[in-house]
């Protein structure tokens, strides 16, 4: 969606980036878009710092996990439901379900591209399955024990393997239906503090990218696992804390302490666009897109807000106050409609629509 | 027409109404009931601004326009508060009226989830009522407990409270009695909770919000759709076992509530009336239609499944009535009313009525050649009238002369006749003045009808003249093709060859077509196959073109010799769980399948040893899963196990691991106690590698210290066969 609506007419091979790169060209820019405006509504409260949450690949489920160990899964329409002026008979309960199963903090959250399993990567070492269809699991079904904190988990759109990003500096690969765990046979170069903040397959699994505490992003093929690409220092020596392709897997989007957000080519590792404005030096910041690919939202630390930039024309198109005690943690977008997730150092869950 | 049923403007009007004095609120609520006649909100609303000034007359006059057809509970309390207040003043009279009032009211929204609250007021208002003597007390102890005893039977929120309130009432009454009475209860009750938890979840997916209006086939409106479909079937199912009066009421009731939210929805209509109808009250299925068409007028499938069902009990009046609605002022009835009107009185009233209507029907201006032939037949086939039917057609074919399908209903009449004479006369005659485009069926028709009715010559006449008249040039034309003798010779569905000759025969027919085009050709194959690849329909989700890893060009890495902080130490689950979970799933359906074994369990370590040494037929897949998780070390050179081959790796990615030697899980473990076994039963050659060696010797200083504690092995064959057996 995003490079569709940049490149209308652009139909060299390497005219892309040439466009991007003259965006200095007023005529070309064009004015930003508006964003609409969104209500937003405490959702729950989980009893420490919520972590990180995720979104169902049909948008109908959402989950979030906590600094408690806990897992909190959300039916969206219920959501709708409780956002509802007068719901009968009381509040309706949005929480299908909390998984306790953790024992230590739960770092990232994904679900199966078509089945009802979430999975999870938590600091106790572990990667848990979670059965989402049993109305009465309150805990995994399976349980992968890895060797590190796992920092990050993503599904291929197979739902066949499952990769993990770990404190280990090279993401591992997980055959699910096995458990057997694979390498990179040719790793360039080892850095030291290479331990990765978040992994992220492509659309169609045939690249994965990393974001790591060196500040690097690293580009993966999918089928050899080999890092095709690294783009050292991205964000310079502060950590980069999120990256993500865009649907057309052409680009990558990344996030890091350096209060930058980049956007790079994926087949170049060409810097595109920069968006700015933004601080966040301290919290594990995530950049991301909205369900159309049209703008990027991601958090200001110093203001307590959430920002959203216009994606072509880099502009800041709106900033909301967080509605959190504090700078939440992490955001998290819906993939079908205009609504996303904010998760609060204060424990809180926020639910974001446009109204 | 803008959308006259937005919900949006609808809830801002009644928004904006709240904040008018009744007189300039009036018209509006009334305008938006008149849309919404079953959105209970409003009308409560409505009726609670006439109550804010006291408007006695206004408020009756509303709440009888309401109540029945708005089975919500807030809106019944609303009328309740009022008839309360109404009577509140007048005695023993007006205590009748109140009492009255809410056994109307119970008996209305009694079965709804909600009515929790409603039970109380009564019981709490039947307990206020002043008592001078012992009988009058006596008897209003009996009122109060037969209340009680209907509300604990009804599943709805306040269960719970309700028994425990009931409890207390009893035992105030009598400590002896109670006992007695609350036993008897108890089983009614608790089925009746165990319903309500279950009605409960249908209830839940219901949006009590909702405002009725016509299907758009929103998701929303799907699911909500789902959600009462759901829900009436539970009812139907009389999940308390209760008797069916009771639980007609019950049904009846979620019925009317539905139809407040599905106010639009032709279906939930029908289903309501038929349900009447089945269980016996034909009266009120009756009603519902009567209601139905009320509430969709324009709905012609209601008129006729109301007509039908009036005259398959014999109202044939009232039936006629119905039919004779549908065609309206006769000018703008349409032609399958008209049709289905002739049908009907040739049903009910003979031949006569329905050639006499026929007559009257040829003149409407909507009568189109349907009528005609639907007339024709029921002459030919009801009344057994060949003439009258040739007639009829005859009639109409000067009207519909340019109607092609007119023409094919004539001839398919005259070839019941077998007036093969005629046909050909038919079909002569409307060849000459059909306009080519429309002759195409009329062409295809003749042509059939001769190769069933004509000779080889007369045959062949018509094919080439059927080519002729489409102007296919003259060379194609007079070469008749192998397509045509296969279409001749043809019968049913027998060919005079294989599916491929045809295929071959229609590619071919298309080539000599573009063989003087072949640029236009290959743009053409190429959309062809364009299409043909979008047409197959995607099974699931998984983008078209997804890339798989290609594992065998990694290295294996082995995470699960790490000291366990998750597997084994999570305390409060049983620790076999844990095992369980982290084993691959390939493995515990393999476990699964295993059967459960009584009497002496086998050494697991002796059998897997053993199996080790078999030669196993190499036709094995390594896929298999199991030999990939035997442990990899002592892996004798002579299995042919492909998963022998798969384990050396591990080792490799071990290797490479800097951490996690010092301590070993138990998994870790059973493989040392599986290499002591394997060699000492087996007497093996000590393992090559120094790696393996090392290991092999730390797992004999260390498992002496551990055979203390159960080993996996039995611990798993112990759990397992307890769980499966």
């Amino acid at each position: 969606m995003l490079s569709h609506q940049l490149f209308i007419g652009d139909n060299a091979l390497n005219g892309n980036s040439v466009f991007w790169c003259n965006s200095s060209l007023p005529d070309l820019k064009g004015s930003s878009k508006g964003f609409p405006k969104h209500e937003t509504r405490h959702l729950s409260e989980h009893k420490n710092v919520a972590r990180c949450a995720r979104f169902s690949p049909d948008g109908r489920f959402v989950a979030t996990g906590s600094a408690d160990t806990s897992i909190k899964l959300f039916e969206v329409s219920k959501i709708k439901q409780m956002l509802l002026p007068d719901a009968k008979d009381g509040p309706v309960r949005s929480v299908v379900k909390t998984y306790y199963d953790h024992i230590q903090p739960v770092n990232d959250l994904d679900f199966h591209p078509q089945g009802t399993i979430l999975v999870s990567g938590a600091k106790d070492q572990t990667i848990k399955f979670f059965d989402v269809s049993k109305t009465n699991a309150k805990r995994s079904y399976r349980v992968i024990q890895d060797t590190h904190n796992v920092r990050s988990v993503s599904f291929h759109p197979s739902g066949d393997f499952l990769l993990a990003g770990t404190d280990h500096a090279i993401p591992h690969l997980y055959d699910i239906n096995t458990f057997q765990c694979y390498l990179s046979a040719n790793v360039p170069d080892n850095s030291p503090n290479g331990a990765i903040n978040q992994v992220r397959y492509s659309c169609t699994g045939a690249m994965y990218v990393t974001a790591s505490k060196d500040g690097a992003i690293r580009l993966w093929d999918g089928i050899t696992a080999n890092c095709v690409r690294s783009i050292t220092a991205a964000h310079g020596t502060a950590e980069a804390t999120s990256a993500i392709f865009t649907r057309d897997q052409r680009f990558v989007l990344s996030c890091g302490k350096d209060s930058t957000i980049k956007l790079w080519e994926a087949g170049s590792g060409r810097l595109v666009k920069q968006y700015l404005g933004a601080v966040h030096t301290q919290l594990r910041c995530q950049a991301i897109f909205n369900a159309t690919e049209e703008f990027i939202l991601s958090i200001d630390e110093l203001n307590n807000e959430v920002v959203i930039w216009d994606a072509m024309t880099t502009d800041i198109v709106a900033k909301w106050p967080s509605n959190h005690v504090g700078a939440p943690r992490w955001l998290e977008h819906s993939p079908v409609e205009s609504a996303f997730i904010s998760c609060g150092t204060d424990r809180s869950i926020r639910f974001w629509k446009e109204v | 027409m803008v959308d006259k049923y937005n919900i949006e403007s609808a809830e801002t009007l009644a928004n904006q109404a709240q904040g008018l004095p009744i007189a300039e609120a009036t018209p509006i609520y009334e305008q938006l009931l008149q849309l919404f006649p079953t959105a209970a909100k409003f009308w409560k609303q409505y009726v609670e601004a006439h109550m804010a000034v006291n408007n006695d007359d206004a408020i009756k006059q509303i709440f009888s326009r309401c109540l029945l057809n708005c089975l919500q509970v807030p809106l019944w309390r609303c009328y309740i508060r009022f008839i309360r207040k109404v009577n509140d003043k007048k005695g023993a009279e007006g205590q009748e009226e109140t009492r009255k009032a809410f056994d109307f009211m119970l008996n209305y929204v009694g079965t709804d989830i909600a009515s929790g609250p409603v039970w109380m007021e009564y019981i709490s208002f039947l307990k206020s009522l002043p008592a001078g003597h012992a009988q009058e007390e006596s008897h209003r102890m009996t009122v109060v407990r037969k209340v009680y005893q209907r509300a604990i039977i009804t599943p709805t929120h306040h269960i719970e409270q309700l028994w425990k309130d009931y409890e207390n009432f009893e035992n105030s009454v009598s400590r002896q009695l109670a006992k007695g009475l609350i036993s008897e209860y108890q089983p009614q009750y608790n089925s009746a909770r165990a319903v309500y938890r279950e009605r409960k979840k249908y209830f839940d997916e219901i949006d009590w919000n909702m405002l009725a209006v016509p299907p758009t086939g929103s998701q929303k409106e799907e699911m909500q759709w789902m959600a009462w479909k759901r829900l009436l079937t539970f009812e139907k199912g009389n999940p308390q076992r209760i008797d069916t009066a009771s639980s007609n009421k019950r049904v009846i009731f979620t019925y009317e509530q539905c139809l407040m939210y599905m106010y639009h929805y032709p279906d939930i209509w029908y289903d309501y009336a038929t349900w009447h109808a089945k269980s016996g009250s034909i009266d009120a299925a009756i009603k519902v239609f009567q209601r139905s068409l009320k509430a969709l007028p324009d709905s012609e499938m209601l008129r006729y499944a109301y007509a039908e069902l009036e005259e398959s009990r014999g109202a044939i009046q009232a039936a006629k009535k119905i039919h004779e609605n549908l065609l309206g002022d006769g000018d703008n009835a349409t032609a399958l009313a008209h049709i289905q009107f002739i049908r009907f009185l040739r049903r009910t009233e003979g031949v006569e009525a329905a050639r006499k209507y026929f007559l009257d029907a040829r003149k409407s201006p909507t009568c189109t050649y349907h009528v005609y032939v639907a007339y024709a037949s029921v002459a030919f086939c009801l009344d057994k009238d060949p003439k009258m039917a040739h007639n009829v057609f005859e009639a109409g074919l000067k009207r519909f002369m340019h109607e092609p399908v007119y023409i094919l209903e004539y001839a398919d009449f005259l070839t019941r006749l077998n007036d093969d004479q005629n046909i050909r006369a038919l079909f002569e005659r409307a060849l000459s003045s059909l306009p080519l485009e429309d002759s195409v069926e009329v062409w295809k028709r003749f042509v059939k009808f001769e190769q069933t009715y004509g000779d080889l010559a007369s045959m062949l006449k018509v094919e080439q003249r059927r080519k002729e008249a489409f102007g296919e040039d003259a060379t194609a034309a007079s070469e008749s093709s192998l397509q045509d003798v296969v279409s001749r010779y043809s019968f049913m569905d027998l060919w005079p060859c294989a599916s491929n000759d045809l295929d071959n025969l229609s590619r071919q027919e298309w080539l000599t077509k573009n063989m003087n085009k072949k640029v236009e050709k290959c743009i053409m194959l190429n959309g062809t196959a364009l299409i043909d690849k979008g047409s197959i329909p995607s099974i699931s989700t998984v983008p078209s073109k997804v890339v798989y890893p290609d594992t065998s060009k990694m290295l294996i890495y082995d995470p699960k010799h790490n000291p366990g902080t998750g597997a084994v130490t999570s305390g409060g689950t049983n620790a076999f769980d844990e095992i369980l979970k982290a084993t691959p799933p390939a493995v515990v359906a393999f476990l699964a399948n295993l059967p459960a074994v009584d009497g002496p369990t086998p050494n697991v370590d002796i059998v897997l040893s053993i199996c080790l040494q078999s030669d196993f037929p190499t036709g094995q897949s390594g896929k298999a899963g199991i030999p990939s998780q035997l442990p990899g070390g002592p892996a004798p050179a002579t299995s042919d196990l492909s998963g022998s081959s798969k384990s050396h790796p591990v080792q490799s990615g071990l290797a490479n691991k800097p951490t996690g030697r010092k301590q070993y899980g138990k998994r870790k473990e059973l493989d040392r106690q599986e290499d002591d076994d394997t060699t000492t039963v087996q007497s093996q050659p000590l393992p090559q590698d120094a790696f393996r060696i090392r290991q092999y010797q730390k797992a004999r200083a260390t498992s002496t210290s551990q055979t203390g504690s159960v080993s996996y092995g039995s611990a798993l064959s112990g759990d397992l066969s307890g769980s499966t057996g």
